[in-house]
């Protein structure tokens, strides 16, 4: 953005000072010069007529109306040669009038050599001389001029006070002659202080005079358009900007005014940059470029703002052609601000093509030439700059500590979050963990209070107690006795079984053949039973749940065995596979077709030995999500010649 | 004859003791019986029994309260108990004779007799101080006694290497190179050791973990033992053997 202003300044200070030529010329030049002559013819003519003549005042005439003519031919330096001859004449002869007249344009041709000091002395003499003459008319014109000067130079206080000044000698001596000329340069001061108000009213004021006669020539109509553009454009009415800037085209092709179509292009191809239509501003430039007027500064600015152009296009080679161009004119010199936007143009392209090596060449010329903008404006300005610089620098450096502090204070901020939020982690995970415990502690309990209960089946219990009684009603002690010390033995196993969940093989074993001889002992006629386990069985490793079998056996005994007028016989057998126990409890009894027969009559004690089953297999399932399954078969229905019934048990392990 | 008391605080027991011990041994002399701490320790003092029959809950304390104030030792305990799983398990560990109600009068029998038996060994002083140190101290107490036919070893848990079964009999092999064989099955070692790092890697053998130099997982898996020893790993139990000394 700020690069763009850069050049809004230079292209508003190039129609000024094109503007300013233009109509100076038309101040100036009173006299016709043949234009048909060659320039020696001239030159050959002006040393006739200046040997011929002894008056001062024709002299001064003569040599004045050759220097304009060089002029117009694009030789400002001779003119000036001429022009300063001519100056010297009539400061010799002491003519207030032709000093002023002399001094204004030498003054106007030292600031087109950039001669900024030489030109506002000459233009601070003439006006001085002006002054005495009461030529308000002159006096007006020179202290514009001067007032533009100042501004040239960036003394906005002079200028504003020189301006001033010109506005009321013709405003009070109602000389409206070129008026919008005035209050144009007028607007262009305000436009250089950035008052784009002020600036505003004086183009309108100079519009509201364009059309009346004698004040105004076109091309100071076509600066009043440029400048309704200008403020357009300032204010991002860019809509606006570019339908004044048309205008100004229009009107300067209708009154064959190639500068103001050159500005009025180059200015519309401006916006249209900065809306980053680059293909569009190029073609403006372009086109602009036919109507140039072919001024070197013309011609460099053109050709740095295509630089910019093909850069924008991602054309570096030929934006590297073109500032190459323009670095090899030798006005460039004249021009600080284009030669400096050259040069860095050089470095940067280069830098984009990757041409290192040239690159930095033109970034060393480019801080040679920085450094070497000596005037005094320009290093307040940079010492300015700098200082804003540092400033800003050291306000970037604490901005930067402020984050750097804010970073480690958030740093320290979110160690403290994470070490708080694990810290609760830990706190809510040891609080689960021992809820956790607690209720398993629970579950625990009251699955070993199942258990307990499941184990200790009442009838059995009691169905013990009474045999001992019978036992002591027959007075069988020694029997009575043996009977109460097995009751005991196996009350105790279950007992201290009770307190695991699982117990070994060959304790739950051990405890199955306790319980055969009891009841051995109470059957009628007793009943011989084999323990079968299968060879490799590891029944210390082997773990099941306390007294799950039992109730097959108690049902074995107590269903199939009883009543039976011939030796029972019951076989329980161990065996295993990878994951699961096998059980078989057979006896040669009933059989369990004609024990559901008798079903009723022992239907109390049958479902509870299996409901208690039944309420274990649904623990193991809850608890270790294992299915204890059964098959009970009646054996005569696979063979006729057996009989009994075989109930096979698959524990998982 | 064998100067004998019964310490128990159930009268209707200690008729049946009575009679058990008249009806069966006739060598057996009753001099006295009590039921409370202190009238045992008197009658303990007072008569100088030969054996002791006591039973482990009294009336107003436990048989360990009253043994304690009956040092020396000159006499042999036989434990009687209803139910008293940490009891039994120091008695075990002192490989003193227990029985337990209700008596059986085989089982009986059987206890009074080891323990008439082994009067002659005069060690009941070494075994019941070891009873009394796991009484008091539990865990803390690492001894052992192991009564073979012919003498009794005081071993501490911690030299023993690894046990080795043989059916119903067990043999240690100790750090000094000893090898002690008892009548007893390993199973039982094992339920006595569960709190002392022992390993059951196979249903012959109890490991104690602190004497294993390395596992060997080749060829069906073995366990070396500092002693050189190799002692294999059931098929059935590696896979949890493997684990548990994962974690080790």
């Amino acid at each position: 953005m700020h690069l763009f202003k850069s050049f809004l300044f230079k292209l508003g200070l190039a129609t000024l000072v094109n503007l300013l030529f233009a109509g100076q010329i038309v101040f100036a030049q009173s006299f016709d010069f043949p234009d048909s002559l060659e320039a020696e013819l001239a030159a050959a003519q002006l040393t006739k007529h200046l040997s011929e003549t002894n008056d001062s005042l024709q002299t001064i005439d003569l040599l004045y109306n050759y220097s304009v003519y060089l002029d117009e031919k694009g030789d400002l330096e001779g003119s000036t040669l001429y022009m300063e001859k001519a100056l010297s004449t009539a400061v010799a002869i002491q003519d207030n009038r032709q000093i002023a007249r002399v001094g204004n344009y030498l003054a106007t041709n030292y600031l087109m050599l950039g001669q900024v000091d030489i030109s506002i002395t000459t233009y601070n003499l003439a006006l001085k001389h002006a002054e005495q003459t009461n030529d308000y008319s002159e006096i007006a014109k020179i202290s514009m001029n001067l007032a533009e000067n100042y501004n040239f130079i960036g003394d906005y206080k002079n200028a504003i006070k020189f301006g001033l000044n010109s506005l009321k000698i013709k405003e009070s001596e109602q000389d409206w002659e070129r008026i919008c000329y005035h209050y144009m340069a007028m607007s262009n001061i305000f436009k250089e202080t950035g008052d784009l108000d002020k600036r505003e009213e004086y183009i309108l004021l100079a519009y509201q005079m364009k059309d009346k006669h004698d004040c105004s020539v076109p091309s100071d109509v076509a600066k009043i358009y440029n400048g309704l553009g200008g403020v357009a454009q300032q204010r991002s009415q860019y809509k606006k900007a570019l339908a004044y800037y048309d205008t100004l085209k229009v009107y300067c092709e209708e009154h064959d005014f190639a500068q103001g179509i050159n500005t009025a292009l180059t200015n519309s191809a401006l916006i249209y940059q900065e809306q980053q239509n680059y293909e569009k501003a190029l073609d403006l430039i372009l086109e602009s470029e036919k109507y140039a007027h072919e001024t070197p500064y013309d011609t460099i600015f053109a050709d740095n703002c295509k630089t910019e152009l093909y850069r924008s296009l991602n054309e570096p080679e030929k934006a590297l052609e073109l500032a190459m161009k323009n670095f090899r004119r030798h006005e460039l010199v004249f021009y600080s601000a284009e030669h400096l936007k050259c040069l860095e143009f050089l470095y940067e392209i280069n830098f984009q093509l990757k041409n290192y090596q040239d690159a930095y060449r033109w970034n060393d010329s480019l801080w040679i030439y920085r450094d070497s903008l000596s005037n005094q404006g320009v290093r307040t300005a940079i010492a300015d700059l700098e200082m804003q610089y540092q400033t800003e620098k050291k306000e970037q450096q604490i901005a930067l500590l402020q984050a750097e502090n804010r970073i480690e204070q958030q740093k320290k901020l979110v160690y403290i979050a994470i070490s708080l939020v694990l810290l609760l982690l830990v706190v809510i995970g040891t609080l689960l963990y021992f809820k956790n415990k607690r209720e398993n502690q629970i579950h625990r309990l009251e699955l070993r209070q199942q258990l307990l209960r499941s184990q200790m089946n009442p009838h059995f219990l009691f169905n013990a107690l009474g045999s001992i009684q019978n036992f002591m009603y027959k007075n069988e002690t020694k029997k009575a006795a043996t009977y109460l010390g097995n009751f005991a033995r196996l009350t105790r196993s279950i007992l201290e079984h009770s307190a695991e969940e699982q117990i070994m093989l060959c304790d739950e074993i051990d405890l199955l053949k306790n319980y055969l001889e009891l009841e051995k002992m109470r059957a009628k006629g007793g009943f011989n039973y084999r323990i079968q386990i299968a060879d490799e069985m590891d029944t210390e490793f082997v773990k099941i749940p306390p007294m799950l079998i039992q109730p097959f056996v108690e049902n074995a005994v107590k269903h199939g065995l009883r009543n039976i007028n011939y030796p029972g016989e019951l076989l329980l057998a161990f065996s295993e596979t990878e994951d699961e126990l096998h059980v078989t409890v057979k006896d040669n009894g009933h059989g369990i077709g004609k024990t559901t027969g008798k079903k009723n009559q022992n239907k109390s004690h049958r479902s509870m030995s299996m409901e208690i089953f039944k309420e274990r297999q649904a623990i193991m399932l809850r608890r270790y999500k294992k299915q204890i399954q059964f098959i009970v078969s009646d054996l005569s229905m696979a063979s006729p010649r057996e009989k009994g019934t075989e109930v096979k048990l698959t524990i998982p392990l | 004859m064998i100067r004998t008391v019964i310490i128990e605080d159930e009268i209707h027991l200690r008729e049946i003791n009575r009679m058990l011990l008249t009806e069966n041994f006739p060598d057996v002399e009753i001099v006295g019986e009590a039921g409370r701490v202190e009238d045992a320790v008197e009658l303990i003092k007072s008569e100088k029994p030969q054996l002791v029959l006591c039973d482990i809950e009294l009336e107003n304390g436990n048989c360990f309260q009253v043994l304690q104030k009956c040092r020396p030792y000159n006499f042999r305990p036989v434990f009687i108990t209803a139910f008293n799983q940490y009891a039994i398990k120091a008695i075990k560990f002192s490989a003193i004779d227990y029985i337990l109600k209700p008596v059986n009068e085989f089982e009986f029998c059987d206890a009074i007799q080891r323990a008439i038996d082994s009067m002659p060994e005069k060690n009941s002083q070494q075994q019941t101080e070891n009873l009394l140190a796991h009484a008091n101290y539990g865990k803390a107490n690492k001894k052992v006694v192991l009564r073979t036919a012919d003498a009794m070893h005081l071993v501490d848990v911690n030299d023993i290497i690894y046990c080795k079964s043989d059916n119903s009999y067990t043999t240690f092999f100790l750090h000094d190179k000893k090898e002690v064989t008892v009548s007893k099955s390993i199973k039982e070692f094992a339920e006595l050791f569960s709190d002392y790092n022992f390993l059951r890697p196979h249903q012959s053998f109890l490991v104690n973990l602190n004497a294993i130099t390395k596992i060997d997982k080749t060829d069906g898996g073995f366990i070396i033992m500092n002693n050189g020893a190799e002692v294999p790993i059931s098929s059935r139990r590696k896979q949890l053997i493997f684990e548990q000394l994962d974690k080790l």
